[in-house]
């Protein structure tokens, strides 16, 4: 049986509810509520109710839906009265989307109290057990603020890459929380392109009064690693202690017979891979990968020389 | 697709209000819908149909019909079905809905489905694009939040070994979801599993089989990396300006111990010294460890690995 007929049955077992718990409802209300495209989908589906109820199949039997203009009643349903629970994951996906959503300072005010309400709803003793963790730093709140009001900010900046602070004028786009980071994307005038931020990573944050005009492509939350053929390409082997590496950063795996792994990442900067390799230590030893090899050096030395 | 509905409507209609269990034969003979002609065909629609309510979040379980216990039936328990009233404002749909549009999982929404059930809202406009993403598939997170909520045993492989488990809570934080539970035999010790490193996580046996230690909190056995002092020794670290300012940001309890024209020294408690070496290796030459001595020493070992 497809989604589709699950989507449908679950709509109009909503739709029921509310509209016997107001008496009336009107079919744009329902049309807007539950989501659907058109009006006519809305009649279809309370004509379809029309149709069901209770074995014998009377007129004393059957639910009476009754579209007079606009407006609809729905009676002879009591056992349809109240809505249905939710899933195990209906409830932790609401709960977790709305706890992360208040942590991220972009909420509305009321969020919190129908935090409350729905964890009461779906069994205290649950909710006691789920715990969620994302903070949000301050500058979140201003570079939201920015956003929201097109208007530009300023943003100093020190790069993943490079360690390197630089000032950034910037049109933002979104901000968001996404494998463990918040983040700030939007269109750098100093790069001339759009450019992703690490919001640990602003120490500084200006919100400007000149006004942008924001982008209308859909922003993405997606941080992916997008492989290109002039990427630096590095094997290393690492030991059971850092096999996390494998997980953690995209690249090709290999166990070995040793309880070793041999990993081949692909990176856009050397000098990322040279400083994972330098943070692991002797659990990790180098085979291949001229460049990688070459600012792994000029990082030691550039180390060795703050500590000689 | 519109006989299906109103099959299935009937269907739950009669078992929500027949009040007592009922045989697949009375099901068929009784509820509209339910005409075809060969057993094999009743059987066939009738199964679909169960695992469609299911699917819903209708509890549909069997139970005997008579004293005897011979023949089961089917019952649906109208105080199961139906969700108390959570009594949510407008407002506070609507709140919930942004929500419910902002946060995805693994790049997929959390749907509106349970929006639905609690009422619908109406959609808000300037409401904010995707604001977060916890990473991992919602299929696999309902399942473990059912066996927290409805204490059941999970059974799951992880490291290489199968494993029962009591969970008591379920976790994010730092980006990975975590489940926290002592394994069967061994209720004393709760271990964090990530999530993402299980696998076949299956619910067995009944439901409330363990209970949850009273005063149990997740925030104690999570790993949360270098954020919690306790058992912290201090750190001196002397950082290039340039990057003093995201160091603090990044270690909200750092103190600043003093200032120059080029370097901020703070005062920092390392809770874990790999973790603490690699973030501090992670500023390049624009950060030294001053103090300890020892502290320092590991990490000019990390510059005379041999590669």
């Amino acid at each position: 049986m497809s989604d589709r007929t699950a989507n449908r049955i679950a709509r109009i077992l909503a739709m029921i509810p509310y509209t016997v718990e107001h008496e009336v409802a009107t079919i744009d209300d329902l049309m807007e509520r539950f989501g659907y495209a058109h009006r006519n989908d809305v009649v279809k589906d309370l004509q379809l109710v029309f149709l069901t109820g209770l074995p014998g199949y009377g007129p004393g039997e059957l639910i009476d839906v009754d579209i007079f203009d606009d407006e609809v009643t729905i009676d002879s349903a009591d056992y349809f009265s109240r809505p249905m629970r939710l899933t195990p994951a209906e409830a932790l996906g609401l709960l977790a989307a709305a706890s992360t959503f208040l942590a991220s300072r972009q909420a509305p005010p009321a969020l919190a109290s129908a935090i409350d309400k729905l964890s009461a709803a779906v069994g205290a003793d649950a909710t006691d057990a789920v715990l969620f963790d994302i903070e949000a730093p301050e500058a979140v709140s201003d570079l939201r603020e920015a956003i929201d009001s097109n208007r530009l900010v300023k943003i100093g900046y020190v790069g993943i890459a490079s360690n390197e602070r630089t000032e950034r004028v910037v049109e933002g786009e979104s901000v968001f929380f996404n494998l463990g980071n918040w983040y700030f994307s939007g269109f750098c005038r100093r790069a001339g392109a759009d450019r992703l931020f690490r919001v640990d990573r602003i120490d500084e944050v200006a919100v400007l009064d000149e006004l942008y005009e924001p982008s209308v492509a859909d922003a993405s939350s997606i941080v992916r690693y997008e492989p290109t053929p002039e990427d630096h390409v590095v094997t290393f082997t690492v030991g059971p202690a850092s096999r996390w590496v494998s997980e953690y950063y995209p690249g090709d795996a290999e166990p070995l017979a040793s309880g070793e792994t041999r990993f081949t990442m692909r990176v856009s900067d050397p000098m990322v891979a040279a400083r994972l390799l330098l943070r692991l230590g002797s659990d990790a030893h180098f085979e291949e990968g001229e460049t990688v090899a070459a600012a792994l050096d000029d990082l030691r030395y550039r180390i060795a020389t703050r500590y000689a | 697709m519109q006989r299906v509905i109103e099959r299935i409507l009937n269907l739950l209609a009669f078992l929500l209000t027949v009040g007592r269990p009922v045989t697949a034969d009375e099901i068929r003979n009784t509820v509209a819908g339910y005409e075809q002609e060969t057993d094999e065909a009743f059987r066939r629609t009738f199964e679909r149909d169960k695992d469609l309510l299911r699917s819903l979040g209708v509890p549909l379980t069997m139970s005997a019909i008579d004293i005897w216990e011979v023949e089961d039936g089917y019952v649906i328990p109208p105080d199961e079905y139906a969700i108390d009233d959570p009594g949510l404002t407008e407002e506070e749909r609507s709140a919930l809905l942004i929500a419910a549009q902002a946060v995805q999982f693994a790049g997929q929404s959390t749907g509106l489905s349970a929006i639905f059930k609690l009422g619908g809202a109406s959609p808000v406009l300037n409401a904010p694009n995707v604001a977060a993403d916890l990473g991992h598939d919602l299929d696999v997170l309902g399942l473990l939040f059912d066996s927290v909520s409805s204490r059941r045993v999970l059974a799951f492989d992880y490291s290489g070994t199968s494993r029962r488990a009591t969970p008591y809570a379920i976790a994010h934080r730092l980006g990975h979801w975590y489940l926290a539970a002592p394994e069967v035999g061994d209720p004393e010790t709760v271990k964090a599993f990530r999530v993402d490193r299980m696998t076949n996580p299956t619910l067995v046996g009944e439901p409330s089989a363990f209970s949850r230690p009273d005063g149990f909190d997740p925030a104690d056995v999570i790993p949360s990396g270098d954020r919690e002092t306790e058992n912290a020794s201090l750190a001196i670290v002397e950082f290039d300006n340039e990057v003093a300012q995201i160091a603090a940001n990044q270690v909200p309890d750092a103190e600043v111990v003093s200032r120059t024209d080029s370097t901020t020294t703070l005062r920092i408690p390392v809770r874990a010294e790999q973790s603490f070496i690699g973030w501090v290796l992670g500023f390049d030459d624009k950060a030294v460890i001053i103090e300890p001595q020892g502290l320092r020493d590991r990490l000019i070992a990390h510059l005379s690995v041999v590669a």
